[in-house]
């Protein structure tokens, strides 16, 4: 432990960072895959933030939570991100499976021209 | 404690900037990532968004390192930047060439989104840093532990892997067939219909290189 090490809310302004600008580009895009990638983004800031409370306050939580010592020494937040990541996989899986299907009914990905249940 | 906002904003420079502690990893990675987020974002060639993808998810590789959590720095590498983006680059390179120059990218309602996802933004900041009463508690001491808790002190991919495969399994199991429910289901998704005529894909011929105007004569 280095006396470099940043406090943690350093750690929360850059997952709120990386998440408002996840944000943005999945309001504002287009294209389907590009709102997929803005989705990544926003997972990748959940991730941040996740791993980065497990390393400063994640001993006292699972003391507060669990009693045997082996469950105490247990990384939960970067348990959660592994998790968080397999997810993303899947979604990411699905989500292009998607937007193939949809380019091939609609001839086009933008999201604009796919308006069928639009009021 | 509660300080003003203002008050706030000048210690938290100093933190920052101040000569006392300097985070240079942490700000040169920092920047990498939001850097090639906004590129992600605002990439009118969507390859280059895909690229800027992979960068940012190195560069949260790198914050996973500073936080000492090695394997899920490897895991990040190993599922974003070489799978999830490689199966993004699949998916541009199979449906529409947007190379970018005439497109629009963008909605109409990009300023609108803007301001939205900065309010939100500010929404989480605030409701982190205020607790229910209304104080501000961004300099206690949850946010101020300068040192980590002294108990993952070595590089602790054997926790993570023995945490996997004693306490946490149930969920492990759950997660593998979690991805095999999406496997097929992508499968299922993307499969062509034997009946239907696909009119999207031109016929390549095997001398011949396929221009891009054929696509455009067919719809």
């Amino acid at each position: 432990m280095s006396l470099s090490d940043p406090p943690i809310f350093y750690y929360i302004y850059l997952g709120t960072i990386l998440f408002v600008i996840g944000l943005f580009g999945c309001l504002s895009r287009r294209n389907a895959i590009a709102i997929l990638m803005s989705l990544e983004l926003m997972f990748n800031a959940c991730n941040i933030v996740l791993v980065a409370f497990c390393q400063r306050h994640g001993v006292t939580y699972t003391l507060q939570a669990f009693s045997r010592a082996q469950d105490i020494e247990s990384p939960v937040g970067q348990i959660y991100a592994i998790f968080v990541i397999t997810i993303a996989a899947a979604e990411a899986a699905v989500g292009l499976a998607l937007a193939i299907a949809a380019y091939r009914h609609y001839k086009s990905i933008n999201m604009d021209n796919i308006n069928l249940l639009k009021w | 404690m509660d300080h003003g906002v203002l008050e706030y904003f000048k210690w938290l420079f100093y933190n920052a900037f101040g000569a006392a502690q300097p985070h240079w990893w942490f700000f040169a990675i920092s920047f990498v990532i939001i850097a090639s987020g906004i590129g992600t974002v605002i990439a009118r060639n969507l390859l280059h968004a895909a690229f800027f993808l992979a960068l940012c998810c190195i560069g949260v590789a790198g914050i996973f390192i500073l936080l000492n959590a090695e394997f899920l720095a490897a895991v990040q590498v190993l599922v974003y930047a070489g799978g999830i983006v490689i199966l993004i680059i699949f998916a541009i390179m199979l449906s529409e060439s947007i190379t970018g120059k005439n497109s629009i990218t963008h909605n109409k309602q990009s300023i609108t989104a803007l301001g939205v996802s900065i309010m939100m933004g500010i929404v989480m900041v605030l409701i982190l840093f205020y607790d229910q009463n209304g104080y501000f508690v961004g300099t206690t001491r949850w946010a101020l532990t300068p040192y980590r808790i002294p108990f993952p002190t070595e590089p602790n991919s054997q926790l993570v892997g023995q945490s996997l495969m004693s306490t946490y399994t149930l969920a492990f199991w759950i997660a593998s067939i979690v991805l095999t429910i999406a496997m097929i289901g992508a499968l299922i998704l993307s499969r062509r219909e034997d009946d239907e005529k696909d009119e999207t894909v031109p016929e390549i011929k095997t001398d011949a290189i396929c221009e891009p105007e054929i696509r455009e004569e067919n719809p």
